[in-house]
């Protein structure tokens, strides 16, 4: 009997001690917040890492309901109680989003809420881990925005070195009828200046003539297309306002 | 301007507007001319007759371009020692000519005076 006795004693020593090194555990975590809401999500426990995340101490929290942690626009959208309803139907809900400090300032928490029962079955709680997730956040947005800003960067270098493909397929074809156009015309100044004018063969002379008015044409007509293209380039809006007399007509 | 008698100038261009006025003027330069339309067509006339003092190569041509071209001609003995100078209205005239190793280039709008110049220097 005696020895019964002593061996229960023994049995619930081990399992206060096994408790109490859980309950450091626990308490001691400071990277999550590990706390347990009852049923209707108020605060019943509370540790190091509930602390040093939200901001709160133990005695300031507990007894407070959980929705506090949450932005008002959350609360007002129902998202608090939905999750414990999640949880409860089917043993544990995740959901990362923002989450309000005891100063106002938000983090981004990574959150798993998971409900607890008896061995009945009797829903006794949920069991809360949050992880602040802010510093990763950041870094994905930093480099999300990055990428956006190389993509804008190289979309507008893009731009630029067709721009100056343009420009450079442009002088081209503007050179083009302005080579001919210019050496008839100091071949007829060379030739006015050495009297020569008159004894030119009149067929060349018709000939370099008629080919100056072609070239003049083609500059003029490449002179529209060009513009044509800044228009279209440019936009409908960039339309030119109708002419008084069409307004007037109309 | 003197007549230049014998050896004249190929000048191979496929706008005809300008093969027309540089014919023009190197003919009242005193230069014979002949033309051809691009490569290929320039290549069948040095080997049908008297080669000529100069070759001016225009290079964006159909058929057969001025590199094209210029790379058969250095492939014939009979033809390589031909000077070419290029005309061209390309922004990069220069370094296209020193390319393929032209004698000398022009650049489009090309200058009356300027293309007696160069022409001078080998007819």
């Amino acid at each position: 009997m005696a020895s019964d006795t002593t061996h229960r004693a023994t049995l619930r020593e081990q399992l206060q001690a096994s408790e109490k090194r859980f309950r450091l555990l626990v308490e001691s975590v400071r990277d999550y917040a590990i706390f347990m809401l009852d049923p209707e999500g108020r605060i019943v426990s509370w540790n190091l890492g509930a602390e040093r995340i939200k901001g709160y101490r133990a005695d300031e929290i507990v007894g407070e309901h959980f929705s506090r942690f949450y932005p008002p626009e959350d609360v007002a959208a129902g998202k608090p109680a939905r999750g414990l309803e999640v949880a409860e139907r089917e043993g544990r809900v995740e959901d990362e989003g923002w989450r309000v400090r005891k100063d106002g300032s938000r983090f981004w928490a990574n959150v798993v809420i998971t409900a607890l029962r008896d061995a009945g079955g009797r829903l006794v709680g949920f069991a809360k881990v949050t992880r602040d997730l802010t510093e990763r956040k950041r870094a994905e947005e930093d480099r999300l925005r990055l990428a956006r800003e190389q993509a804008a960067r190289a979309e507008a270098e893009a731009a630029v070195r067709a721009r100056d493909e343009f420009l450079s397929i442009a002088a081209h074809e503007l050179k083009t009828p302005l080579t001919p156009l210019q050496l008839q015309v100091q071949l007829l100044v060379h030739s006015l200046r050495k009297g020569e004018l008159t004894t030119l063969p009149p067929e060349r002379l018709g000939a370099m003539l008629e080919s100056a008015e072609r070239q003049s044409k083609r500059f003029a007509s490449l002179i529209e297309k060009l513009l044509d293209l800044s228009r279209i380039a440019a936009g409908p809006r960039s339309r030119p306002p109708p002419h008084p007399e069409e307004v007037a007509g109309s | 301007l003197t007549p230049h008698a014998g050896q004249g100038v190929l000048v191979v261009e496929d706008d005809p507007d300008i093969q027309q006025v540089l014919r023009f003027a190197l003919e009242m330069a005193g230069y014979p001319v002949t033309t051809a339309d691009n490569g290929v067509e320039a290549l069948r006339q040095l080997k049908a007759a008297t080669p000529p003092c100069l070759i001016l190569l225009d290079l964006m041509m159909p058929v057969m371009d001025g590199w094209q071209f210029r790379a058969a001609q250095q492939q014939d003995p009979a033809l390589a020692a031909i000077p070419v100078v290029v005309i061209s209205a390309d922004g990069r005239t220069p370094q296209k000519a020193v390319s393929i190793g032209a004698a000398g280039y022009l650049t489009k709008p090309v200058d009356f005076d300027r293309l007696v110049e160069v022409v001078q220097r080998y007819c």
